[in-house]
């Protein structure tokens, strides 16, 4: 069965970041979590927009620096595709 | 002289900037006085001949602890901060630190017991207005700057005052940068040709702006609001500026000129670079931290007539492309760059065996495949396989190849470079499963670099091969996996190799095709 956004987006994140599902929370960002760099970071732009047909703009990718921000510049996207 | 000493002569007294944002500031005169405090600290605390660990992103406290370690005569030891946590404990088994500059974010990585001196201790030093003097003979080790070596492991390649001072005058003579020369500053100041941005900013009283942010993308907007006239780069800089920023319509006014080493940058690339920005120079370096960083470089004025090419030996510094024979090779002949110069390195630490691989006859051997013009201009042709370059940093294969080789799942596994947009190259492990693999084992193996590699080390992709192509000698044939991997990341299929995705099951890609038998 086709999975949720919300769980789409939760995967990528996790194995991307290398952050276990149950550890997952809004807040893990890229200041304080340390396998999340710069390198990580382009990786995880790279899959998101694979995995969801989107094309994330300088500002948005800059903005994404937690995982709840990650959620939302994503979820931004999908309701303007939904509409 | 002591280096520390070389880079404050001239400009101790200056009111003038030296880090000039976007987080810290601080002037010339203050950083002398500072560096000075530090240094009396390490004296008095620990003598001089000592290893310090530094181990910080760029910053102010990098800066301190680093010039403060080499002034007050001790040895500033540099790691990059994404080292694993296994290979720290061995640098610093190795080492012996007497004292670890580790900044709080990178604290876990260390080993119980280890001597720190945080952030919040430098904040606390006393100031001083006397300067701190040590006595360093010119041939006297001041740095040591961890590698990764062919076999993965880390080796610590040791430089002198001498080394630094020469290497600095030589980049000065070509760059002539001045007080009003601004950097921007994206490299790792932990590895040599990050940190040779600082050295010679400092020395002419020039100025950096340091490039911490979660995007590369954000150095357009510094170099526009700082006035950055440089910025320093390896080739997936250039490729993630091209690919995800609008790098190539920004006017950037203030921007001087931009340097590429680290990397082969593609000439492609080097076209895209010098049509957008005609009136700015593009400076291609090449170089070895067993060189003191910077070995060749190529004049901006003949980017397009010697396109592709590393240029020339910096000033002092000759290279010699040797054939297997060991005489330099015709126009047009491959063979090994060699380098011959004042900058060699002093050794490997505490690795005779290694630095004789390495350093033969007054020559630096650099595993680098090359060709030579008419004009004695170096073309770069390849490595050999001991090292793939990815957004400037080395992987070694072995080390990736003997982690995935340890799941119980795998028979055998290759990985190689491919060429990638944004990376410059990126790892791929093509791995001969023990059966019909399930997209399982690709999530294992994906789990398992990612737990024990830094981020950079982890394949960008997994290939499952039914059986290893072999080459005349009956080794793994390289050059067809390399050619195989590039045809499946173009799309194509290819018959006995499929690129898994995770999850429960492999799923076929539109691409390459489910891993079942193929006949």
């Amino acid at each position: 069965m086709e999975k949720g956004p919300h769980q789409r987006v939760e995967k990528v994140f996790c194995e991307i970041i290398g952050v276990r599902a149950s550890d997952l929370s809004d807040e893990i960002s890229y200041n304080t979590h340390e396998l999340w760099d710069s390198l990580k970071h382009l990786e995880l732009v790279a899959a998101l927009e694979e995995a969801f047909g989107i094309t994330l703009d300088m500002d948005e990718i800059v903005e994404m620096e937690d995982f709840g921000k990650v959620k939302a510049v994503v979820f931004s996207h999908l309701e303007e595709d939904e509409k | 002289m002591n280096f520390v000493d070389y880079l404050f002569e001239h400009i101790q007294h200056r009111d003038t900037l030296f880090l000039a944002g976007p987080t810290e500031t601080i002037t010339h005169r203050d950083l002398f006085w500072q560096v000075n405090a530090l240094a009396r600290h390490f004296g008095e605390t620990y003598g001089p001949g000592n290893r310090i660990l530094i181990l910080a992103e760029n910053s102010l406290y990098f800066t301190l602890c680093y010039l403060a370690a080499m002034k007050s005569g001790n040895i500033a030891v540099l790691v990059e901060t994404r080292v694993a946590e296994d290979q720290l404990a061995d640098i610093g088994a190795l080492c012996e630190f007497t004292c670890c500059c580790v900044q709080e974010k990178f604290r876990p990585k260390l080993g119980e017991g280890w001597p720190v001196f945080s952030e919040a201790d430098l904040a606390s030093l006393p100031p001083t207005d006397e300067a701190w003097v040590a006595e360093t003979d010119d041939d006297e080790t001041a740095q040591i700057l961890f590698t990764s070596g062919s076999t993965g492991e880390k080796k610590g390649v040791m430089l002198s005052h001498r080394h630094l001072v020469t290497n600095s005058d030589a980049i000065l003579a070509v760059m002539r940068l001045t007080e009003a020369d601004r950097a921007c500053a994206v490299l790792p100041f932990t590895y040599c040709y990050g940190v040779s941005v600082l050295h010679t900013h400092l020395r002419v009283g020039g100025s950096l702006v340091l490039h911490t942010s979660i995007f590369l993308g954000t150095v357009i907007p510094e170099i526009e609001k700082y006035g950055c006239t440089g910025i320093y780069g390896v080739p997936s800089t250039y490729q993630i500026l091209i690919h995800r920023t609008p790098f190539l319509t920004s006017a950037l006014p203030s921007l001087r000129y931009m340097t590429c080493g680290g990397g082969y940058l593609d000439k492609k690339y080097i076209k895209t670079i010098t049509e957008a920005f005609p009136d700015k120079d593009l400076y291609i370096y090449y170089g070895a931290t067993e060189a003191t960083a910077r070995i060749s470089i190529l004049d901006p004025a003949l980017i397009h007539e010697k396109i592709g090419s590393l240029g020339k030996g910096m000033p002092g510094v000759s290279l010699e492309v040797l054939g297997p024979d060991g005489r330099a090779v015709a126009p047009g002949e491959t063979g090994e760059i060699t380098v011959l110069g004042p900058t060699l390195m002093q050794g490997y630490f505490k690795d005779p065996e290694a630095t004789a691989a390495k350093l033969r006859n007054g020559r630096l051997y650099t595993g680098d495949l090359a060709t030579v013009d008419e004009d004695g201009y170096v073309y770069f042709k390849g490595r050999d396989n001991t090292v793939i370059k990815s957004a400037g940093h080395r992987i070694t294969p072995r080390e990736v190849e003997d982690l995935i080789n340890t799941h119980a799942g795998v028979s055998e596994t290759a990985v190689v470079a491919v060429p990638d947009d944004l990376m410059g190259e990126a790892a791929v492990a093509v791995v001969q499963p023990v059966r019909d693999p399930a997209g399982i084992l690709h999530d294992e193996i994906m789990g398992l670099c990612r737990a024990s590699l830094p981020s950079y080390k982890v394949p960008k992709a997994v290939v499952f091969a039914q059986a290893m192509p072999l080459n005349a000698s009956d080794k793994i044939d390289l050059v067809r996996l390399r050619q195989v991997v590039a045809a499946l990341k173009a799309g194509d299929e290819v018959q006995g190799y499929s690129v898994p995705r995770s999850g429960s099951t492999v799923e076929g890609s539109s691409t390459a095709g489910p891993a079942r038998p193929q006949r």
